[in-house]
């Protein structure tokens, strides 16, 4: 399997800082056909029948979406480009916007024609100071060379694009709350509809995609809706990009048609696990999203698949754990990120996620019961149910999901009190291998707490209750007898 | 120049296309990732190599991120129409890529791709 790139097609390639470097790989040239050619319906109609769906979470389709934006009419639309990337873990709309800035003002300004707006927007995220710097630089010579601004290519369209920096929550990549935080307001969600379609900026008709999904936007007028819809599976059109993190060897970016296996990605492009260790789950869709064990390694990957196997998309961000990691452990924490990560508007998910979040450390640090699970699944499900935004509504997948594919290890954790991948400190305990020790009484001394019996030259064994998991006998036994458990 | 019409563009695309071409691009993954790992001094010591051997038809580039963040900083040198990616890249490995896999032909170690 290899590698197929329209999103990343510049990326690496062209001086991002040379506009002429983009438009002699065919930059421009799809907005310059779309203003020659087509009316704004007809390149509704183009994006719709690609099937391309929404790369920013979400997987609404984009067609459909500017459709919508072009239906209500006002002096004044706006088009938005969220570049807020908060899955943590995820970073390949910060490789677009440094790669091939230009690739986004020409996909924005096609929106803008199509939706009948003049003002673009991008919600970019103060950590990326780089991003902000070359898509500025390119905004700037693209408006020099007439690319933006009034009468593009001498016709009636004008576009102009200005770059809004968002300060770091992760919430403010929600659409609503976005909007609200260039409006200088708090960034917190409103419920939905209206839609920022009907009433966005400032109540104005709003278009919001994605930076990835604005990168297939001008391939798909050059090469056409059919080309792009022959590519991926029957409901996921195109390729995904994933960045790929964890315990893969070829940590980076990847982008792969839609319906590409976890196996082709991970043993292909990845070229399989760190220090050819076993391959334990992957994560996708970050802290909204699942654990994917070994059981869907050979699910094709796209929208529906992932939701089925309890995930999502998400961004795009993919996790590779590992036999050393804990299941457990991980779903921990993500809950981690949503409970300092909810704006606290609502109440499911404020205080619901924080409850979560506190029966994973009862169960961690060995506390926890078998009821537990039960109220783990209860509260989790009602969490999602009854959250205001997109967030609450998918905090729990974490726990949901690993508790569906690995529950041998909540089990391990509740009833054995033991810790499988060796990994939640409190449960970490040292035992003694018969067939190695030889008794001469090394780790008795070195014990801080007296948890090792034994006479000399007799087997030694510690007490699992004293034992306070140090390692100490570890370090202090020359025969490789003493192990954690 | 300012672009007011699409002729004006034609003719815009039809310069750039008829650009002489250099042979051999350098290009230098320049994003956050390379960056941060060690791309500057790589530019560097590259730009150095090619000013004193006075090289004419070798053009060098700093480009976004070309995904390999494992093996950052990266080198992709086109050949002849032949990409080859060096990986882990450093001042010291950036002389030897200009010196002899550019100049002299030479295979080299640290190929990624
Ligand atoms: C908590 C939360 C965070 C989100 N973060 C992002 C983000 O960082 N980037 C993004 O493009 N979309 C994000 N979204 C999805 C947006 O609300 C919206 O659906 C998306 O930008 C629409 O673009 P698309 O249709 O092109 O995917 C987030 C949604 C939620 C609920
Ligand atoms: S679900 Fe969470 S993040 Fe979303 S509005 Fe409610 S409290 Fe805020
Ligand atoms: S130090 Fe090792 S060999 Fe010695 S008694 Fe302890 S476990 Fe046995």
């Amino acid at each position: 399997m290899t590698e197929y790139r329209i999103a990343l097609r510049n990326s690496g390639l062209i001086d991002p800082n040379d506009i002429e470097d983009y438009i002699k790989n065919d930059g421009y040239s799809a907005l310059a056909k779309v203003l020659k050619e087509y009316s704004a319906d007809k390149v509704i109609e183009e994006i719709t029948a690609s099937g391309l769906r929404g790369r920013g979470g979400g997987g609404f389709p984009t067609g459909v979406k500017w459709k919508f934006a072009k239906s209500y009419n006002d002096e004044a639309k706006f088009v938005v480009c969220n570049a807020d990337e908060g899955d943590p873990g995820a970073f390949m709309d910060r490789s677009i916007l440094e790669g091939d800035p230009h690739s986004i003002i020409e996909a924005m300004a096609i929106c803008g024609y199509a939706i009948e707006s003049n003002q673009g927007l991008v919600y970019l995220r103060a950590e990326y100071p780089l991003a902000i710097k070359r898509l500025q630089n390119a905004i700037d010579d693209a408006t020099e060379l007439g690319l933006l601004g009034d009468n593009i290519f001498g016709t009636e369209f004008g576009f102009n694009i200005e770059i809004k920096i968002g300060a770091g929550a992760f919430v403010c990549g929600e659409e609503t709350a976005l909007i609200h935080s260039m409006e200088g307001m708090r960034g917190e969600p409103t419920l939905k509809p209206p839609f920022p379609a009907e009433s966005g900026y400032w109540q104005k008709p709003t278009n919001v995609n994605n930076v990835e999904t604005f990168a297939n936007i001008a391939p798909i007028i050059l090469k056409g809706a059919a080309w792009f819809s022959s590519i991926g599976t029957e409901k996921s059109k195109g390729t995904k990009v994933f960045a790929l993190a964890g315990k893969v060897k070829n940590v980076g970016l990847v982008e792969v048609p839609m319906g590409t296996t976890l196996r082709e990605v991970i043993f292909g492009v990845g070229g399989g696990i760190e220090n050819d260790k076993e391959f334990k789950a992957a994560q996708t869709g970050g802290p909204s999203g699942g654990a994917l064990s070994k059981d869907f390694l050979d699910t094709p990957i796209d929208y529906d698949n992932l939701i089925a196997a309890g995930s999502m998309m998400g961004s795009g961000g993919m996790i590779v754990m590992d036999e050393d990691d804990c299941m457990v452990g991980i779903a921990k924490f993500y809950l981690e990120f949503s409970v300092d990560e909810s704006c606290g508007k609502c109440t499911p998910c404020r205080i619901g996620t924080k409850r979560l979040h506190e029966i994973l450390e009862k169960i961690t640090s060995g506390n926890g019961e078998i009821e537990d699970l039960e109220r783990l699944k209860k509260l989790g499900q009602m969490v999602k149910e009854t959250s205001l935004c997109g967030l609450g509504q998918t905090a729990p997948n974490p726990i949901l999901s690993t508790i569906n594919s690995f529950k041998d290890e909540y089990l391990a954790h509740i009833v054995d009190k033991r810790c499988p991948a060796h990994r939640c400190s409190d449960l970490v305990k040292y035992e003694i291998n018969p067939d190695k020790c030889v008794g001469c009484t090394l780790c008795a001394r070195a014990c801080p707490v007296n948890a090792i019996s034994g006479s000399p030259k007799k087997v030694h064994s510690i007490n699992r209750d004293l034992c306070i998991g140090c390692g100490a006998c570890d370090t202090a036994c020359n025969f490789g007898a003493v192990f954690k458990n | 120049m300012k672009i007011t019409n699409f002729s004006d563009f034609d003719a815009l695309k039809n310069r750039i296309a008829n650009e002489q071409k250099d042979e051999i691009t350098i290009r230098v993954a320049y994003a956050t990732c390379g960056i941060t790992a060690g791309a500057k001094p790589v530019v560097e010591a590259l730009e150095k190599e090619l000013l004193k051997h006075n090289l004419c038809c070798v053009s060098l580039k700093t480009t976004g991120c070309l995904g390999a963040c494992y093996a950052e900083p990266t080198v992709m040198v086109t050949k002849d129409g032949v990409d080859t990616l060096f990986g882990y890249v450093d001042s010291v490995k950036a002389h030897e890529i200009v010196k002899e896999f550019v100049l002299n032909g030479k295979e080299i170690e640290g190929v990624i791709k």
